[in-house]
């Protein structure tokens, strides 16, 4: 495998540029029952062989999945600390490079230069060797699979034969967003840990940290506004505060503002960019923003005309 | 947005979002998404989606 493959291999397809990814990320905004559950799990030796990691994107899921990951390679450790960003097992982690541990997610070809869309069968098919093979290390294996709503029909079953038969001392953290994708096959085989949108407190702290860590500046007011439209996600506020997000937030609010008048234009302009093969960071996020929108819009018309009724029953005196 | 048509906003928000998903899922047109969002919307804001 040629360098530059090796070095597509080592990165995740939905990482965002310039920031950290969630395997090398020690610090978990929120998130404190879930990640406890498992631990307590663990630490009670009735640690169940499939977890299913899901919640809305952006909000720690892969980031908890391999603080997890690193609390069950470190379980026959005694003395090291999982989250000790200068410890081995961390850096094992971070740099893909853990023999216990099995990261699957969608592969890169170097010939069209992209992400596959879905991870294959042949991905899966890793897992053979990583759960046949005697493991390299005493202790426990993690399968990280991240995203698991990802894997096409054929993967998918691929990777059931591994949860209906997991070798002893074997874990599995299925990472989803959309845990609907999901054959319920494999859901029935996992625990679920259902994750939340974050606090927006939480979102900034994670944001800060993010940005520090990527020497990205951002101006209190743009990571304010960010935050405010994040919907809980740090990824979201991470992507608004940077680049054309709010610039995009405020064409989205004006051609809302004009309906039913149209620019048609800029529709089809808009249309076209965000159509184009490539571009899906920036579609989530032109829906995530006009959805979002339309909640906020909906619920203070409700909250109001509820009020209004409440006000008419109840007159003040 | 008038307070008698909060049904039909909401509506339209769960079938955009569910276009939405199924666009993406299915790895349909989305451009034709952009365009049959904003259709939507000026039907809704016309008041010709009754």
């Amino acid at each position: 495998m040629a360098a530059a493959d090796t070095n597509a291999r080592d990165e995740e397809p939905d990482r965002l540029a310039g920031f950290p990814a969630p395997r090398e990320t020690v610090a978990l905004y929120g998130h404190g029952e879930e990640k406890a559950e498992f631990e307590q799990a663990l630490a009670e030796g009735r640690l169940h062989h499939g977890w299913l990691i899901s919640g809305p994107e952006g909000i720690g899921k892969a980031t908890l999945a391999y603080g997890l990951a690193r609390q069950v390679l470190a379980h026959d450790r005694p003395g090291e600390d999982p989250d000790d960003p200068d410890g081995p097992l961390f850096h094992q982690v971070a740099g893909r490079a853990h023999p216990n541990l099995l990261i699957l997610n969608r592969t890169y070809n170097p010939k069209t230069k992209r992400y596959s869309q879905w991870i294959g069968v042949d991905e899966v098919r890793r897992l053979r060797s990583f759960l046949g093979g005697t493991a390299a290390q005493t202790g426990w294996r993690v399968v990280v699979v991240d995203r698991a709503d990802e894997l096409n029909a054929q993967a998918a079953n691929a990777l059931l034969k591994g949860l209906e038969e997991p070798p002893a001392k074997t874990v599995f953290l299925l990472v989803a967003a959309a845990e609907g994708r999901l054959p319920v096959t494999i859901r029935s085989r996992c625990r679920s840990l259902r994750l939340h949108p974050l606090e927006d407190a939480d979102v900034e702290r994670a944001a800060r940290q993010a940005l520090d860590a990527a020497h990205a500046g951002v101006d209190d007011e743009t990571l304010e506004t960010s935050i405010a439209l994040a919907e809980g996600s740090v990824r979201r506020a991470l992507v608004l505060s940077g680049g054309e997000g709010i610039a995009l937030y405020g064409e989205i609010f004006d051609a809302f503002r004009k309906l039913p008048q149209l620019d048609a234009a800029w529709l089809h302009k808009k249309a076209d960019t965000l159509g184009a093969p490539g571009n899906t960071e920036q579609l989530e996020l032109f829906f995530a923003l006009l959805l979002g929108l339309m909640e906020r819009l909906i619920r203070a018309r409700a909250t109001e005309t509820s009020g209004m009724i409440r006000r008419s029953r109840w007159p003040a005196s | 947005m008038g307070a008698g048509d909060l049904g039909r906003w909401a509506d339209a928000w769960q079938a955009i979002g569910r276009a939405h998903d199924e666009t993406l899922g299915l790895n349909l047109d989305r451009g034709v998404l952009v365009l049959d969002s904003f259709s939507k919307l000026q039907s809704l804001a016309m008041g010709t989606n009754r």
